[in-house]
């Protein structure tokens, strides 16, 4: 499968490889290059004796380099795809994998096919539950101590938050570190991202707030609610599901449509977030990845490109996150006909809303919808002309104004309470992405 | 209300009055009661949420005429875009309108924000861009400017550089009309602007326009001045122009000298009798000289020399152009009076002259080979690669990006290895866009040099920038 170069820049560790790996997608760089329905293998002259092999795995796509680079994928790789993306001519077209790249082919199905199990440490349950029991009495006290803060904050009032917008909750998330509620010690650290500098910022911050109070009343009555709800309100708080044991449930085998890709840091650690999209169940799914500094994205699913995947998903009243457990072939995006207008959008949201209060984010495709600049103002239309505000950077609204020409387009979207955010869309059969 | 006016729910729908009852009912106090109703209400508000609607649309973009480049020439002007590689992104703005191609529309944002940065290729910018382009620049107030404004209203409402634009194509298709519009409105614009827009009256300078030009004698701005005195020193007819032709006559005397009692032999004879007219001291001829030992009459010569049509020496001398420089070079004050020569020379483009000059050996004015067709300046790379590689190289460098010869272009690179920095990374780069594919395995030859003082590896890394950029070039060029 052919990849363009906005594929594969998402593919990249940081801007500098990418700078330098269309550097090296030169034809005159590379003493051999292959390309194979399953892989494309090149060797590439450095600045060593001997030339790098790079071998990209075209099927689940995946690289591996001879060169010392610590940076994965490196140079050559990023280099490699590139330059087949501009100029596939160059290429030699290979019938058979070369032996090098068929054993590196072959132990990455024979991983993939027998993941070994965790090997379970032996536990000591006692220990366990007095630590989760410990945990429970840290938090229900950091939950009262959260109710009381809310309170306090309402009392005296909220206008003075934005002249003291980055401390006015510093003391109360390190409670929220101590009582080891760490989501919700992040949820009160995004207050002071807002912008209290627009008008009628008063709005999304009491949303904030008081569905915060909801979460402490919630967490107080979380007996009452039934499973699904509860394992939100956990995840909300900041309990995890371990991975084992979300992989351990029945999954969803579809072809899953990656429609997006986005990197966000939060406290030191790079938040990634790949939405899927099932063309068969009509569903959702957000693949969320946490990695440390120096850590590179390990998920390498890209953008505009179709996998068949078996998907399992954590517990939640609206079952969204989910892990890859099974990964097949990748090929490119078909664009999906769902034939949605933001009646459909607004039916999903409150339907969302009905069961999981706490949902901000609800993804959405929308047919026949167009960008409008208005007043210096961007908006999305639907085909019965309702609008919503769009949350787009302004050169993303411009560069979709470009492609489409004023025209409509099938379009995915994230919608919030102040709008949408589109990530990806298609015109005339061609996927673009935003992100 | 606790603490804020700014947000006060007004009448409750009835689904919220019973909730808030119920809340009201279980209240531990009104904070509580505050807080579990506002966020009740904002969930209500977002499920049954109700968008406004508008039913405007944005003109639907025109169809594109031109072809588009290829994905893999898009992908190309897209990395030069995000690496800001100036250099290379003109180029591609050149191959596209040599193959009349326009660029794919996902780019053209990039693009456009980049033309109003280029403000002398807007022109070319906004052509690669296509309808989608101009439509797209007609939508965004930061564009518009790079759209021209309708031709009758471009004198009046168009910024400075589109009506200098204007101005220019205006002097060079009608000179009679630009005049008029000069007379018209110059004493309107700033003394600066009045500045710039007489300058444009070099192109097509005839007889015609010195009325004008001596009427600008008054001008209160110096500039202004300066500028209409320099036009009339050159323009050849005009009364200064006649006054200078009678001063350096009255200046110049041409003797014959026996030279070993055999031959005779032409010399330059300075009278140094004759007085500066007081209308030429004030149309800018210095009346002390500001060099020592260098009489005030000779300093005359060489100020009057430079504005002298290099015909002058035929007409009133009958010196043909090799002679003129030859009795000039022979004189003991041919420091002074050769360079004037050469400014003559190139302010009235004559080649017979600036070859004279050239062939004599006498003068080093790298700027002399403006004045001839590109192919001419190729065989003077000997004379000026060691002295002047810098402005040797830009007068080789041309909007068509035409190859510079193999062989030049090795002179060059075995010059600047000496002082690579004497050009600056831009010219490097500008100059591998003509170097030919054979001059590869030349920088290859330098990049694989095995000295390392800091001198040579910038070299190095010069020389792989180049092939870099040859090499993506010849990319481009096989995908556009």
């Amino acid at each position: 499968m052919k990849l363009s170069e906005d594929q594969i820049i998402q593919l990249a560790p940081d801007s500098a490889s990418v700078k330098a790996g269309q550097q090296l997608a030169n034809n005159a760089k590379w003493v051999t290059k292959y390309v194979h329905e399953k892989a494309m293998w090149g060797d590439c002259q450095g600045s060593g004796k001997n030339p790098y092999r790079t071998m990209v795995d075209l099927q689940q796509v995946a690289f591996k380099c001879s060169c010392p680079s610590r940076k994965f994928p490196c140079k050559h790789g990023l280099g490699l795809l590139f330059l087949h993306a501009q100029s596939p001519g160059v290429f030699t077209g290979a019938t058979e994998l070369e032996p090098q790249v068929e054993e590196w082919l072959g132990k990455r199905e024979s991983k993939s096919a027998a993941k070994p199990a965790k090997e379970s440490k032996p536990t000591d349950n006692k220990a366990q539950e007095k630590r989760a029991e410990e945990r429970e009495k840290k938090v229900s006290g950091g939950m009262e101590e959260l109710r009381t803060w809310l309170k306090d904050l309402v009392r005296n009032g909220i206008m003075h938050i934005p002249a003291a917008a980055h401390k006015f909750s510093s003391n109360i998330v390190a409670r929220m570190v101590d009582a080891q509620a760490p989501a919700v010690a992040s949820s009160l650290r995004r207050l002071s991202d807002l912008n209290y500098y627009q008008d009628g910022w008063q709005k999304p911050f009491l949303r904030s707030i008081t569905s915060l109070y909801l979460l402490t009343e919630a967490h107080k009555n979380i007996a009452q609610c039934d499973a699904t709800l509860q394992a939100d309100i956990r995840m909300l708080i900041g309990w995890s599901i371990p991975k084992e044991q979300v992989l351990e449930t029945a999954g969803l085998t579809d072809n899953w449509a990656v429609l997006a890709k986005t990197y966000d840091t939060e406290e030191r650690l790079t938040v990634e977030k790949i939405w899927l999209y099932s063309y068969q169940s009509e569903r959702f799914a957000l693949l969320l990845s946490f990695y440390g500094p120096g850590q590179s994205p390990q998920q390498a699913l890209i953008p505009g490109t179709t996998v068949a995947a078996e998907l399992v998903f954590y517990p939640s009243a609206v079952p969204m996150r989910a892990l890859v457990k099974q990964q097949k072939g990748t090929r490119p995006v078909l664009q999906p006909a769902t034939g949605q207008d933001f009646a459909a959008l607004l039916t999903k949201v409150s339907d969302t809303l009905a069961v999981m209060p706490f949902a901000v984010q609800i993804p959405f495709i929308g047919d026949a919808v167009r960008v409008v600049y208005q007043n210096q103002s961007w908006h999305l239309a639907d085909a019965s002309d309702s609008t919503l505000p769009l949350l787009n950077p302004e050169p993303d609204c411009w560069r979709m104004l470009a492609i489409t020409g004023g025209a409509t387009c099938t379009a995915f979207i994230i919608y919030e309470p102040a709008g949408a955010n589109i990530h990806s869309f298609w015109f005339d059969y061609v996927f673009y992405t935003l992100t | 209300m606790m603490g804020t006016s700014k947000f006060v729910p007004t009448a409750l729908p009835p689904v919220m009055q019973e909730a808030n009852e119920k809340i009201i009912a279980a209240s531990e106090d009104r904070e509580d009661i505050f807080l579990k109703l506002t966020a009740g209400y904002l969930l209500l508000e977002e499920a049954g949420k109700k968008l406004p609607e508008n039913s405007f649309w944005l003109p639907v973009a025109p169809e594109e005429d031109k072809q588009f480049v290829s994905a893999e020439a898009s992908a190309l002007l897209n990395q030069f875009l995000k690496n800001k590689e100036d250099v290379l992104t003109e180029y591609f703005i050149y191959r596209c309108q040599v193959k009349g191609k326009v660029v794919l529309p996902a780019l053209l944002p990039e693009l456009l924000n980049r033309a109003v940065e280029k403000k002398h290729q807007r022109a070319q910018f906004l052509q690669v861009c296509g309808t989608r382009g101009t439509w797209l620049a007609g939508i965004n107030p930061q564009w518009q400017q790079l759209l021209t404004p309708p031709e009758e209203n471009i004198w009046e409402t168009g910024t400075w550089e589109q009506r200098k634009a204007y101005f220019r194509a205006l002097r060079q298709s009608f000179p009679a009309e630009a005049l008029a519009l000069l007379l018209a409105n110059l004493q309107e614009e700033t003394a600066n602007n009045r500045a710039e827009l007489l300058e444009y009256l070099q192109q097509s300078l005839s007889l015609s326009d010195e009325a004008f030009l001596t009427s600008q004698l008054t001008d209160r701005s110096t500039r202004v001045r300066q500028v209409a005195y320099d036009l009339l020193r050159s323009l050849h007819g005009s009364a200064l122009y006649q006054a200078l032709e009678a001063f350096a006559r009255s200046l110049v005397s041409i003797k014959e000298e026996r030279v070993l009692l055999i031959t005779k032999k032409k010399v330059i004879q300075v009278n140094r009798a004759v007085e500066l007219p007081e209308a030429l001291a004030a149309a800018g001829i210095e009346k002390v000289s500001s060099q020592k030992d260098v009489q005030d009459a000779d300093y005359w010569l060489a100020q009057t020399i430079a504005y002298l049509h290099p015909a002058f020496w035929q007409e009133n001398y009958q010196l043909t152009p090799q002679e003129a420089v030859q009795l000039f070079t022979s004189h003991k004050e041919q420091k002074l009076w050769v360079p004037s020569l050469a400014q003559s020379a190139v302010r009235y483009g004559h080649p017979g002259m600036t070859t004279a000059l050239l062939e004599s050996d006498a003068v080093a004015a790298v700027e002399l080979l403006a004045v001839l067709p590109l192919a001419e300046r190729y065989k003077w790379a000997e004379r000026f690669t060691a002295q002047h590689a810098s402005s040797y190289l830009h007068l080789l460098l041309d909007e068509k990006y035409t190859f510079i010869p193999a062989a030049v272009c090795t002179l060059l690179l075995k010059q600047l290895m000496q002082q690579p920095y004497t050009i600056n990374q831009q010219d490097y780069l500008r100059w591998a866009l003509q170097m030919a594919p054979d001059m590869l395995p030349v920088l290859q030859g330098y990049i694989m040099q095995e000295n390392e003082t800091y001198q040579v590896r910038y070299f190095k890394n010069t020389c792989a920038e180049m092939s870099r950029i040859i090499q993506t070039r010849e990319q481009l060029n096989a995908s556009i």
